[in-house]
């Protein structure tokens, strides 16, 4: 239900002189997460109270990595990006960010690949990067994590995409080391990958 | 008006608020009675993400050359053979462990009960109600596991997400074995509570779990399976059942791939490890196995089941098991009982299984050598056509590749029967030898599919 602002203003004098200091109490069902997004008064500290335990982190508010790393030394930023991941990784285990080392290997914190699906979405949307979900499950720990997720940004980096074959058949390393038992040469797969994107079309059935 | 000049009545009050709500209602006939989209949005099932990428290794099969090995037809009773394009081929791809599928006791006690009690009970048993044979065979489960009660329920995969989803919330942690069956993580999401994984049959990690976080959850369930499917070895039943125990936590053993083949008649993993059944709080099974039907179980106390009569919606809202399908598991169950040269003759087909693939230098991983063994390849594409080949010498064993198993891990599995002779694991070993070895002499992996592209 809502007022209109100008009835909403008429009718506060009126409650104000009518109700003499009376407190008007107000009770509604909310989910924190979403009225947090579209309320960003409730992410102020006023209201830390009632909706700071979960913490922006439970809100996916963008995150700009570049402008939060700069002029870090590369530990400095890769520990503050791996700190961030803790409270993501701890959000997915319910644990609190300090429970968490950054140091231990995700397995050990009782992750498994499902939950790397998760996390590799949180990373998406909270930092804007995208990354192969081979590289979260085959990082050793989190600061390890946070060093691929900051070569990430670097656009020089070689993602190991071909972007001559059409309809997106890549060649993703770790697609491929997943498969592979010994090292494959990425260039030799091409005349593959071409392949597969042609025939593709004309797949209709799996 | 009653009180002071400049406050309203009651009624007054209520005719203000009342005069708030009736000006929202006057608005609402502005508002268009349909809105327009203003946009398009995406119906089609072409471009559901999974869906591109199960195409992609649709492709990457049909380019390469490798036939489909999916959803394949059989056009015979699947057990220790079969029959697969009209060619005989030997079977290790059937969970029919004790080859007790079509034995000609179960296949007349299913034909009787079908002619007296129909192929249907209708719908849930909480309304519809129960039928002798309902509790003739959840009596039999409970005996088994020496536990007061047992329940069935129509799905396998089904019963372990429902029960789970029953037990525990937001506030519990579900603790599972990374190489748990995908019902057990369907389940946890299910229900809301945390869920954490710890590495294959690594208690040291699972009580470190528990020492740090144990004290942030109300109740924690810890799941394990007895026999594992993908590499045919299993927990110690009696390290888990002291941790839990001084944890204070449930634990569920799945024994879809035991029951009927651990221990010496078959009872389970508690059997073969000879741990008191009743200190595990849930077994939980499945009916299409050894024994030979289709469906799921848990046995317990009186008080988890009467629980799950009422909270598991698997069971509430889903019908009963149908009398055939029950009384099929019933019989098979009664035969493996009655007859434990069937489990006696896995278990040293196995045990030979094992040791001959070893003699011929193949991986067999972690495997304990009863029903479930798997040969480990690695490369993804050697594994695959390997399947291939050995299909087109006549045995079926499937592959299994990532993410089914760990990274640089597939392998064939093997599912062993009571059924299979000796000369056919003989058979089945030697020619898994001599095709893996001319596939790594011709150096056939993913690094040079390429050399497999029809030109």
């Amino acid at each position: 239900m809502g007022i209109p602002a100008r009835d909403a203003l008429n009718q506060l004098g009126v409650m104000l002189t009518q109700h003499s200091g009376e407190a008007t109490r107000y009770f509604a069902d909310i989910t924190p997460g979403g009225a947090m997004r579209d309320m960003k008064l409730l992410s102020t500290p006023a209201f830390a109270p009632a909706f700071g335990a979960r913490g922006p982190a439970d809100v996916g508010e963008e995150v700009d990595l570049m402008t939060l790393i700069e002029g870090l030394s590369d530990i400095e930023a890769r520990t503050k990006v791996a700190e961030l991941l803790a409270l993501e990784v701890g959000r997915i285990l319910r644990l609190s960010a300090g429970e968490l080392d950054i140091h231990r290997p995700l397995t050990e914190l009782g992750m498994d690949s499902l939950m790397g699906l998760e996390l590799r979405m949180d990373i998406e949307k909270r930092f804007g990067v995208e990354l192969p979900l081979v590289a979260i499950t085959s990082v050793t720990n989190l600061l390890d994590l946070a060093g691929r997720l900051i070569s990430n940004l670097r656009p020089s980096q070689d993602q190991g995409e071909d972007s001559k074959a059409p309809h997106n058949v890549s060649l993703d390393r770790g697609m491929v080391d997943r498969h592979a038992s010994e090292t494959a040469d990425l260039e030799n797969l091409t005349p593959v990958a071409d392949a597969i994107a042609e025939h593709l079309q004309t797949v209709k059935r799996l | 008006m009653t009180g002071p000049a400049d406050r309203l009545s009651a009624s007054d009050r209520s005719a203000l608020l009342q005069s708030m709500r009736d000006r929202d209602r006057k608005v609402e006939p502005q508002r268009p009675s349909k809105p327009i989209a203003s946009k398009s949005w995406d119906t089609s099932f072409e471009s559901l993400p999974a869906y591109q990428m199960f195409k992609t290794q649709r492709a990457a099969a049909d380019v390469l050359g490798i036939a489909n090995p999916f959803y394949r037809r059989h056009d015979a009773r699947a057990g220790s053979q079969s029959m697969i394009g009209n060619q005989p081929v030997l079977n290790f791809a059937s969970y029919d462990y004790l080859g007790l599928n079509g034995h000609p006791e179960i296949t007349e006690a299913v034909s009787n009960v079908a002619r007296d009690w129909g192929t249907s009970v209708s719908a849930s048993r909480i309304t519809a109600g129960e039928r002798a044979f309902h509790q003739e065979l959840e009596g039999k489960l409970a005996e088994n596991y020496q536990t007061e009660d047992a329940i069935t329920f129509v799905s396998g995969h089904a019963t372990a997400v429902t029960v789970i989803a029953a037990l525990v919330g937001p506030k519990d942690l579900v603790l599972h074995d990374a190489l748990i069956h995908n019902c057990v993580m369907v389940g946890t999401q299910l229900s809301g509570a945390a869920r954490r994984v710890f590495p294959h049959n690594d208690w040291d990690v699972l009580e470190s779990i528990l020492e740090s976080s144990r004290d942030s959850f109300e109740r924690v369930l810890i799941v394990t399976e007895g026999l594992y499917s993908m590499d045919g070895d299993g927990p110690d039943l009696a390290r888990l059942v002291d941790i839990k125990e001084r944890w204070g936590a449930w634990l569920m053993v799945d024994e879809a791939h035991s029951i009927g083949v651990l221990g010496q008649r078959g009872r389970g993993i508690f059997e073969m490890q000879n741990v008191d059944p009743r200190r595990v709080d849930l077994w939980l099974g499945t009916l299409s196995k050894t024994l030979v039907s289709c469906g799921g179980y848990v046995a317990g106390t009186h008080t988890l089941v009467d629980y799950l009569k009422f909270a598991a919606n698997g069971l509430v809202y889903s019908v009963g098991m149908p009398g055939p399908a029950t009384i099929a598991a019933l019989t098979a169950f009664n035969i493996m009982q009655r007859e434990p040269e069937r489990v006696s003759r896995l278990h040293a087909n196995g045990q030979n299984f094992l040791a001959l693939a070893r003699a011929a230098g193949l991986d067999v991983g972690s495997s304990w050598g009863y029903a479930v063994a798997p040969i480990i390849v690695g490369d993804t594409l050697r594994t695959v056509i390997l399947a291939d080949r050995l299909l087109k010498r006549g045995i079926n064993a499937f592959p299994i590749i990532p993410p089914g198993v760990p990274e640089k891990s597939a392998r064939l599995r093997f599912f062993i029967s009571s059924s299979h002779t000796q000369q056919d694991i003989e058979r089945a070993i030697a020619t898994v030898q001599e095709e893996l070895s001319a596939l790594e002499s011709s150096g056939i992996a993913v690094g040079t599919a390429s050399r497999l592209l029809k030109r």
